[in-house]
């Protein structure tokens, strides 16, 4: 089953319902007693094109899975380029660690401070990446100046000094 | 003419050069923009003739717009929106190994349309700007619409996946105050979202984090390796070979370029997709568009320089400021007392003299600084992609947090990443969610203007001239394919007979 299409297409009405539930509740815009195009018109109308092209895409992803359309070679050959791109256990840990360490990065730089915040960030994400420690240590001193020196004391954009340690 | 001698003084040219360098260095780095860099220059400028700080601004302009290019080819991050559109063609072509004809190319056509286009604006601002200037709601709603449907070009062999991106891309910029009513949509009480979406953090995620993602899945394996595995250079015979055989792709991508330029509001980095997408359009290549294809170089560098030049148009003439950096160029004019309007040619026309040469002069030493800049940058790339991908990841989030202070926009920048990622996963085009996000306001905007003046009647938006050229454009871009087709079989078959 084509999978994909019909899940893209759930996806589009789903977050399209929504967006219209909510902007349901946005008021209404009335100049002199007439009703203009207040602040729910215009996304009310992009989810419809959208709903549209959910169900353009459920129905494709359906008539697929019955093979009553036959695909093209080229989107054969699509498909197959995306299969082969398989996630592997270590790519897995790889993606957790870079979503998981974006996410933590803000409140850990408040708790140590931007510079040591940076610096060991940065070993992290090269040691998960496979790069020898030591290296890694050396890249992270080096791309943590090279920041500080462009951001911090060129362009003078202000970073957490931290609550543990402030140098 | 004296002012045009005066140009070549050391004091002037000096200045120029050093800003020049500044301009790749802030252009190159993912995040910080060309207006940044502008921005960056002025307080310096305080205190120069006004020559010299036009010099400054003018040179560090056209150079970070260009910088802009090196990242978006050889780490598929934009250095500056402009370079959004560079990234399709370029970043295909760095990974075949041809990154360095890929940005040889760039850096000529970069200078090349950057001087189209400053001659256009020597040779025809008045009647643009006049052109531009009867631009209302329908004509602007209209051309964002245009723009959208440029995008549904741009994606990769399905049309409407990449309409259903675009119009994401529109959603997601209709979170924040409404400008008409002031009421805050989709915020959910959050005060970061009130200012909406900032699409360069977007932009950052979509393009630089999703393929950080998509090199690390595999494991280990490929990022031990050396980023770019061609031999490093800057093949400029090579590179002039081939923009001698394609003039018109240039000249057209240029002169588009202008065009949009010139239209308030639309800067260098709509310019640069409506010429990729027409590029695309009209090409006999068509379908080898985004696989690493040298018109797909050509005509979005050569359209985001010239439209520099274009955004003067209406600046010096009407004192409309074409886009941010034009906006912050006018602040300059009026702090040395050059008052922009139709009388500036009178009462200053020693000045525009000068900028139209010093405009000049930028452009052809944007070769030699653009040389240096492209060696210094690919030094880095030397470097494992283990390294390189972590670097990117860092600058990724400093350059989104950079741009107006906010740790929330570092969180955008990380949910787009994932975007990006899923959606290269289920074969849903990226660009067309950025320019969704750039267009979106506009289109809102004007619709919601004109129809408030019509009272809901749609059919002004069909009836005045520019709409209706305009709107069979936007025909032309949808069905103007199986149109030529079908012209092509009935004539082409009539032939074979």
């Amino acid at each position: 089953m084509n999978y994909k299409n019909i899940v893209y297409g759930s996806i589009l009405i789903l977050l399209s319902i929504i967006v219209i539930l909510i902007s349901l509740e946005f008021p209404s815009y009335v100049v002199r007693g007439q009703e203009l195009p207040g602040p729910s018109f215009f996304p009310q109308v992009i989810s419809i094109f959208l709903i549209l092209i959910g169900i353009y895409e459920i129905i494709l992803g359906i008539l697929q899975t019955f093979k009553l359309k036959k695909l093209n070679e080229e989107d054969l050959k699509k498909e197959e380029g995306v299969r082969k791109t398989v996630v592997t256990k270590k790519g897995l840990f790889n993606i957790t660690v870079v979503i998981a360490g974006i996410i933590l990065f803000v409140p850990f730089i408040n708790l140590v401070g931007f510079k040591l915040g940076l610096f060991i960030f940065s070993t992290i994400l090269m040691t998960t990446f496979s790069v020898r420690l030591l290296r890694a240590v050396i890249y992270s001193a080096i791309v943590t100046v090279i920041i500080i020196l462009i951001f911090d004391y060129l362009f003078k954009i202000p970073f957490p000094e931290g609550i543990l340690f402030s140098f | 003419m004296g002012n045009v001698l005066r140009v070549f003084q050391p004091d002037v040219l000096f200045p120029m050069l050093i800003a020049m360098l500044f301009g790749i260095f802030v252009g190159g780095i993912p995040g910080l923009t060309a207006t940044m860099a502008v921005a960056l220059i002025i307080p310096i400028t305080y205190y120069m003739s006004p020559l010299a700080a036009l010099a400054m601004v003018v040179g560090v302009t056209f150079t970070s717009i260009f910088a802009g290019d090196i990242p978006a080819t050889y780490l598929r991050i934009p250095g500056t929106p402009s370079s959004g559109a560079a990234v399709l063609d370029g970043h295909e072509m760095a990974k075949k190994g041809k990154g360095s004809l890929a940005l040889s190319l760039d850096l000529f056509c970069s200078a090349i349309g950057g001087l189209i286009g400053v001659l256009i604006l020597i040779t025809v601002s008045s009647p643009l700007a006049k052109l531009a200037l009867q631009f209302t709601n329908y004509e602007y709603f209209w051309l964002g619409i245009f723009g959208l449907s440029m995008s549904a070009v741009l994606s990769s062999g399905n049309v409407i996946k990449g309409l259903s991106s675009a119009l994401l891309g529109v959603l997601i910029s209709t979170i924040g105050i409404d400008i008409t009513t002031g009421y805050p949509r989709f915020t959910f009480g959050n005060i970061e979202l009130m200012g909406g979406i900032e699409f360069i953090p977007a932009m950052i995620g979509l393009f630089g984090i999703s393929e950080v993602l998509k090199n690390i899945e595999r494991g280990s394996s490929g990022l031990g390796v050396p980023t770019i595995k061609e031999k490093m250079g800057v093949p400029i015979l090579e590179a002039l070979k081939i923009i001698i055989k394609k003039p018109f792709v240039i000249i057209k991508s240029a002169i588009i370029g202008t065009f949009i330029g010139a239209l308030p509001g639309a800067g260098a980095d709509i310019g640069a997709w409506v010429a990729y997408g027409t590029e695309k359009k009209t090409s006999k290549k068509s379908k080898e568009f985004g696989t690493g294809i040298v018109d797909g170089v050509i005509a979005p560098t050569s359209a985001n320089n010239a439209a520099l030049g274009g955004t003067w148009i209406p600046a010096l003439v009407f004192g409309i400021p074409g886009d941010s950096i034009t906006a912050i160029v006018l602040g300059a004019f009026l702090m040395f007392g050059i008052q922009p309007g139709p009388l500036i040619f009178e009462q200053s026309g020693d000045i525009v003299t000068g900028l139209f040469t010093i405009a000049i002069i930028a452009n052809i030493f944007l070769i030699f600084v653009g040389y240096l800049g492209i060696r210094a940058y690919s030094q880095i790339l030397k470097m494992n992609t283990s390294i390189v991908m972590a670097i990117v990841v860092i600058f990724s989030m400093i350059g989104s947090y950079a741009i107006r202070n906010s740790f929330f926009d570092i969180y955008v920048m990380l949910l787009f990443g994932v975007i990006g990622y899923l959606f290269e996963k289920t074969n849903v085009p990226t660009p067309p969610m950025i320019l969704g996000i750039i267009l979106g306001p506009m289109i809102e905007d004007n619709l919601r203007v004109g129809l408030t003046k019509t009272g809901g009647d749609m059919t002004f938006f069909f009836t005045r001239p520019i709409s209706l050229v305009f709107v069979i454009l936007i025909a032309l871009t949808f069905f103007g394919g199986p149109i030529s087709k079908l012209i092509g079989k009935i004539f082409g078959g009539g032939k074979n007979k």
